[in-house]
C-alpha cells in the first residue's frame, strides 16, 4: 500500500480565497482532480505543508463557447471536454486529446489545468521512493546527476500533458492569476511561452500563482485533430503526440499550426512542417512531405520506453496519418 | 480529523478521516467494505474502481475528504440482497471472472456504462472498461458479459413497456 504524506487539507470557496490560502503557505500546493498529484505525493516527490482544494472555487468552473472563441476553466474536467458537443464539432483536437489522457476513469477527475500544469515526467524519476534510493537519487528530486542522460547538467524529463499539444495547435492563450501581498495579479499569454525547456523548472508559474482559464480563438473553417502513440492504447502517457489544426480558404491551407508533445521537456511547434503547409494545396504528396519535418527540432533522450531514434519516427508517423486524416475531412 | 458525510450505497453515512485518507483505505478500513480491491494504489489498474455520482472513478485517488457531499457507490450496492444486478449476474453467466480481484471494478465500470449507454458497440466496450486492467481472463468473456447485461437489461426495458 502507498501511504500519503501527512498534509492539511483547505478547501476554499472562491478563487481570491484560494490565491490567498497560497500566498499564506509558501509551502502549500494547489490540487484539483488529483490524479497525478496524489501518486507523485505517495511515491515522495511532493511533500507540501497545505493542499489546497481549487474545486470550490466557481470561477474556474467555466465553460463557454462562442461564435468568437472559447473560455475554457482550469477546474473543468477532461471528461466534461471530450463529452461536450460543441467542443467536439469546433476543436475536434481538444477533445480528442482530453479522451486520450490515462483511462476513462482518471478523465472523470482529471482537469485541463491540472493537465496544462502537469509534471514532467521521466523513468527515473516517477518511482517509489525506495526504487529512486535504490539507483540513486536524479537531479529532478534529490540528486547530483541526471540519470537519463549523466553527461548533461540539466534535466530532460519529458513534457507529458495530452491538451497541451491540441490547444497549442488551437492557438490557445493561458490566464494566470495570483496574489502577491494582498493584490491580485493577472496576466495572459499565449499557451506555448507559458512552458519551459527544463524538466524541474517547466513552466513560468510564480509561486503561489494560478492557471485561472484557457481562451480558444474562433473556431470557423477550422480543422483540427490529435495523434497519441503510447505503449498501450490506454492508461499510459504519451512517447510521441502530434496536434494539427489549419483553416481551408479558396482551396489551400492557411493558418496551420502543428505542436509536437512529449518529444522534449516542453511542448514544440513544428515550424518546418507548418511552413511546408501553410498556403499548400492539398496534394497527395503534401502529408509525407510535411511529416517529414515535425521532429526536427526535437533531441529526445532515453528516459522513456522506445529508443529516441523510434520516438522521432513515430512522431513522422503519427503527423502524416494525422495530416492525411485531416486533408480528406470537411470543417465543421 | 475532518468529519464527512455522504451516501455511500444509497444510505446516508459519516465518518472520521485523516487528511491524506483515500476513498478506499475509508471504504475498506472504516466501513468493513472490502469488496472494493486495493491494487497498484497509482491509478493504473483500475481494481479500486467505485462510482461516484455514478461515474467510475479511481478511489485510490480520490481523498476520502473530496466524497463530502457525494454518492458512492461500491460492488456491495449493487445487488437487491440476494438478487443479483443484471450487470453481476451476466458477468456469473459468461464466466468473465478468474480470480476476481478486477471484477468488482469491471462490475461498476460495466454499471455506469450502460446507465449512460444501453446498446454500446464493441469498440464503445473496450474503450469504457480501458482503465480497468484483467490479468488473467484476456477480456474476451468479460466483453461478452458486458453484451451480454446490455441485451438483458434492453429485454427487460422492452418487457416494462
Amino acid at each position: 500500500m502507498m501511504v500519503l504524506p501527512d498534509f492539511r487539507l483547505m478547501k476554499p470557496s472562491s478563487l481570491s480565497e484560494a490565491l490567498s490560502a497560497l500566498a499564506e503557505n509558501p509551502a502549500a500546493m494547489p490540487v484539483a482532480g488529483g490524479t497525478d498529484l496524489l501518486v507523485s505525493m505517495k511515491q515522495g516527490l511532493y511533500n507540501p505543508t497545505h493542499l489546497v482544494d481549487l474545486k470550490g472555487a466557481p470561477e474556474l468552473q467555466n465553460i463557454e463557447i462562442r461564435e468568437d472563441g472559447a473560455t475554457l476553466g482550469a477546474c473543468v474536467r477532461l471528461s466534461q471536454l471530450k463529452n461536450h458537443p460543441e467542443i467536439r464539432k469546433r476543436y475536434r483536437a481538444l477533445s480528442q486529446a482530453a479522451d486520450a489522457v490515462a483511462s476513462p476513469p482518471l478523465q472523470n477527475r482529471g482537469t485541463l489545468g491540472g493537465n496544462v500544469c502537469l509534471d514532467t515526467r521521466c523513468y527515473y524519476y516517477n518511482q517509489s521512493y525506495f526504487w529512486r534510493q535504490s539507483l540513486g537519487f536524479c537531479l529532478k528530486k534529490d540528486g547530483p546527476v541526471c540519470r537519463a542522460a549523466p553527461a548533461a547538467k540539466r534535466c530532460f524529463a519529458n513534457f507529458s500533458a495530452d491538451t497541451v499539444p491540441a490547444l497549442i495547435a488551437l492557438g490557445a492563450r493561458v490566464r494566470l492569476v495570483g496574489a502577491r501581498e494582498g493584490v491580485l495579479t493577472e496576466r495572459e499569454l499565449p499557451l506555448e511561452e507559458f512552458f519551459i525547456e527544463d524538466g524541474i523548472k517547466r513552466n513560468v508559474l510564480l509561486p503561489g500563482e494560478l492557471v485561472a482559464d484557457l481562451h480558444l480563438p474562433a473556431a470557423q473553417n477550422l480543422l483540427s485533430g490529435y495523434r497519441k502513440y503510447r505503449q498501450r492504447g490506454s492508461i499510459d502517457y504519451p512517447l510521441v503526440s502530434v496536434a494539427i489544426a489549419f483553416k481551408m480558404r479558396e482551396g489551400t491551407i492557411r493558418d496551420a499550426r502543428v505542436a509536437v508533445g512529449a518529444m522534449a521537456s516542453a511542448p514544440v511547434l513544428a515550424l518546418e512542417t507548418m511552413e511546408v503547409l501553410e498556403g499548400a494545396l492539398p496534394t497527395a504528396e503534401l502529408a509525407a512531405k510535411a511529416a517529414d519535418l515535425v521532429a526536427k527540432r526535437t533531441k529526445p533522450v532515453k528516459n522513456q520506453a522506445g529508443s529516441p531514434g523510434h520516438r522521432r519516427h513515430m512522431a513522422q508517423v503519427m503527423c502524416r496519418r494525422l495530416l492525411e486524416e485531416l486533408l480528406d475531412a470537411k470543417p465543421h | 480529523m475532518e468529519v464527512v458525510r455522504f451516501t455511500l450505497n444509497g444510505d446516508p453515512v459519516e465518518a472520521g478521516v485523516r487528511a491524506g485518507e483515500t476513498l478506499v483505505q475509508t471504504l475498506r478500513e472504516r466501513f468493513g467494505l472490502t469488496g472494493t480491491k486495493q491494487g497498484c494504489d497509482l491509478g493504473d489498474c483500475g481494481a479500486c474502481t467505485v462510482l461516484f455520482d455514478g461515474e467510475p472513478v479511481l478511489s485510490c485517488l480520490v481523498l476520502a475528504a473530496d466524497a463530502e457531499g457525494h454518492s458512492v457507490v461500491t460492488i456491495e450496492g449493487l445487488s437487491n440482497g440476494e438478487e443479483l444486478h443484471p450487470v453481476q449476474k451476466a458477468f456469473l453467466d459468461e464466466g468473465a471472472v478468474q480470480c476476481g480481484y478486477c471484477t468488482p471494478g469491471m462490475v461498476l465500470t460495466t454499471t455506469a456504462l450502460l446507465d449512460a449507454n444501453p446498446d454500446p458497440t464493441e469498440a464503445e466496450i473496450r474503450r469504457a472498461l480501458s482503465g480497468n486492467l484483467c490479468r488473467c481472463t484476456g477480456y474476451t468473456k468479460i466483453v461478452r458479459a458486458v453484451r451480454r447485461a446490455a441485451e438483458a437489461s434492453r429485454a427487460d426495458g422492452r418487457g416494462g413497456e
